[in-house]
């Protein structure tokens, strides 16, 4: 089963959930892959104990230019529809951050003097983090502009991987970058705050995760006191909360060490209890 | 040597000079006498790369001297690569001013781009 | 004119709560405009009407003329991006994968395909509960090109500025680092990070000043719930002095800024804002706003 943890607003606690889940689903011995999908600003693995790290580098296929072969036709510039290719009198000019690597400039080109080859992006790396947990991570290198194929690569090869149960910490935000996390999953969790930007994102992330018709389960977390728009929130969603997960202060102060214990914090951890089970009771968890 | 301008309407040597380059509706060219207008307001209409396909016109128009507002980065390497000359000109004022205050040394030259 | 970015790298660190309370003590002084088009916020606590709004398309996609497709699968063997299937005999483009590249356009024996224009989103331009105007964004769930969009909203906040004669643009940035981020910080004068004293919160803060270093953009901090950790709170205000990145103070944790945003109000609106933290807020936007914030770059 494959599991996208997804929030739409930033800082909703997607990784804290992700983390503790993946935790909570290993120990009950479920071999579980934990995968930070979120490439732009990694930082699910600096709550994991993991060795063993295996890199592999990340690139994107992008022309270019072999000057001896090169008739100047103009041909490959008049094609690129992201104008990533300039003619110039002597030559030809490549904006390789424009490139979206869809070959038409090289594959046409009449001489073949634009061969594609790769350039890197970033990287994806992967530990063993305890006897059922495994941790995959996307790195995008900074000031590259495309994310989005660097979740895709990181999520397949996370896909390759025989386990029982796959977690994608998802990106923020419910663009092209999120919808790549979850259109290869089996469940769609949704993180929301009981605020009114958590419930704005929530009816984003929502609505994508609908749109792909994906089963979907939404958790409060940082609950704290009184918010009665949530209530109008469920209504008009037509959805239950899953589980509630309480604002517990010592648990932000052991996140913000880069700690993560579930099991210190009893109410925390009822609520991941409810959410495991909930899991591998439904049909996607029975599978 | 063929002088290009980025200009909001044609009106050749009366043409205002126009403060954008990719967005700019039109550009007007000028050489042995003669004045030239473009049309730009596919370009400018364009989703992406307006610089990018403007800076090709100004090649393709062999362009050597670009008087003009503000050029982004790309739009800049290209014409840099091509070895147009490029100069911050005088917006509202006319092209054929504009000229003037070139040859009389008060425009000054752009070493990088001075826009994104 | 001084154009300002909010930006976090980590989102949830209060990047729109402070580019909300930046807005309402400049009042009418600037222009607001929220970059974070996947999940716009700051119009929530600070508008009060919307003025107008316009469709937004980020790019093209294939669209097969029937009358002349013959269905000979060349299109789907080019496309790199699978977004061409065959179902039930006749080849059909999946919209949300194509990405406009125009090579089975080109390929088509029979020109039976072309590009068109996509709507992905949504401009809008709305006026604040404090005199300003804010310009944001909607970008559709599941759509691409979310750096565009947030050009087109900088630009337009550009436009809105030169009008009405205002010299100040306050930007609020994206979650990341990639191209919505750099297309809300392109071509600012100043980067106001917004970082919260937490390990994920110093990692993804050094990433993101990595990236206005890169780009030559002056940049200041600010940590917000600096107490949940004070330790971390002196290693980010180390890693900005390295940088050479101005060290703009820290802000307490404090249960203001939950209740504001229930109330959908900015946090100095708020009665009883507790002084310090207003004064906190108030030099802050004097920090960023005085003429010669500058690093060592540019």
């Amino acid at each position: 089963m494959t599991i996208t943890i997804m929030s739409g607003k930033g800082g909703a606690g997607k990784t804290t959930l992700s983390v503790s889940l993946a935790l909570e689903l290993a120990e009950r011995g479920k071999h579980t892959l934990l995968v930070d999908l979120d490439v732009e600003e990694p930082n699910t693995g600096i709550f994991i104990d993991k060795q063993g790290d295996k890199r592999l580098e990340a690139s994107v296929m992008q022309p270019v230019w072999n000057s001896a072969l090169c008739s100047h036709c103009g041909k490959c510039t008049s094609l690129c529809q992201f104008h990533a290719l300039v003619k110039l009198p002597d030559g030809v000019m490549i904006f390789p951050d424009l490139c979206h690597s869809c070959y038409a400039c090289s594959d046409l080109c009449p001489v073949g003097a634009l061969p594609m080859k790769p350039a890197r992006i970033g990287e994806i790396v992967r530990y063993t983090a305890g006897n059922h947990l495994l941790f995959i991570e996307g790195i995008l290198d900074v000031g590259q502009e495309i994310s989005s194929v660097l979740v895709r690569q990181t999520r397949d090869i996370a896909l390759s991987e025989d386990v029982e149960i796959r977690i994608f910490d998802a990106p923020p935000g419910t663009a092209c970058a999120a919808r790549e996390a979850l259109n290869r999953s089996d469940l769609v969790i949704v993180v929301t705050e009981p605020t009114p930007f958590g419930l704005h994102d929530a009816d984003l992330a929502l609505k994508l995760s609908r749109a792909s018709g994906k089963k979907t389960l939404l958790v409060v977390n940082r609950a704290d006191g009184e918010f009665p728009e949530m209530e109008a929130f469920l209504k008009k969603e037509n959805i239950t909360v899953t589980a509630t997960f309480p604002w517990i202060r010592e648990l932000s102060q052991s996140y913000s060490e880069g700690k993560l214990d579930p099991k210190g914090f009893p109410g925390f951890y009822a609520s991941l209890q409810t959410l495991a089970e909930t899991i591998l009771n439904s049909p996607e968890g029975a599978r | 040597m063929k002088t290009g301008f980025s200009v909001s309407k044609n009106l050749l040597e009366k043409s205002p000079l126009d403060s954008s380059f990719g967005r700019a509706p039109g550009f007007v060219t000028f050489e042995n006498g003669v004045w030239t207008y473009l049309d730009n307001t596919q370009v400018a209409d364009s989703p992406s790369g307006a610089g990018i396909q403007a800076a090709q016109q100004m090649v393709n128009a062999g362009v050597k001297i670009f008087i003009g507002g503000h050029v982004g980065p790309k739009a800049f390497a290209v014409m840099r690569q091509a070895g147009i000359q490029l100069y911050e000109g005088r917006p509202a004022l006319s092209v054929e001013e504009n000229l003037t205050h070139l040859q009389e040394g008060k425009l000054a030259e752009l070493n990088e781009a001075n826009s994104f | 004119m001084k154009q300002i970015a909010i930006l976090s790298g980590k989102g949830g660190t209060g990047k729109t709560s402070i580019a909300g309370a930046m807005g309402f003590i400049a009042e009418n002084r600037a222009v607001l405009c929220d970059c974070d088009v996947d999940a716009s916020n700051l119009p929530l606590t600070t508008a009060s009407k919307v003025i107008k709004t316009s469709d937004f398309s980020g790019g093209f996609a294939a669209e097969i003329d029937y009358s002349k497709c013959v269905s000979c699968g060349i299109c789907a063997k080019v496309c790199r991006f699978d977004a061409v299937i065959k179902d039930s005999g006749s080849y059909q483009i999946q919209k949300n994968l194509c990405e406009g590249c125009g090579y089975c356009s080109v390929v088509c024996p029979v020109k039976a395909i072309r590009l068109t224009p996509v709507v992905s989103g949504s401009l809008s331009l709305s006026t604040s509960r404090f005199g300003s105007f804010i310009v944001h964004a909607d970008l559709h769930t599941g759509a691409e090109n979310s750096g565009k969009l947030s050009s087109q909203v900088r630009a337009m906040a550009r436009e809105i500025a030169a009008i009405e004669e205002k010299d100040l643009i306050i930007i609020d940035g994206p979650p990341g680092i990639s191209c919505p981020a750099i297309a809300a910080i392109s071509g600012a004068d100043f980067v106001l990070f917004v970082a919260e004293p937490s390990q994920s919160g110093l990692s993804d803060y050094k990433r993101a000043l990595e990236l206005s270093q890169k780009m030559r953009i002056p940049s200041g901090l600010v940590v917000n719930r600096a107490d949940i950790n004070p330790e971390i709170t002196e290693l980010l205000n180390r890693t900005a002095r390295q940088a050479n990145s101005e060290v703009l103070g820290s802000i307490p944790f404090s249960d203001v800024f939950p209740r504001a945003l229930r109330s959908l109000k900015t946090v100095p609106e708020l009665q009883d804002c507790p002084t310090d933290i207003l004064n906190t807020l108030k030099n802050l936007y004097h920090s960023i706003t005085r003429p010669n914030t500058q690093g060592d770059y540019k």
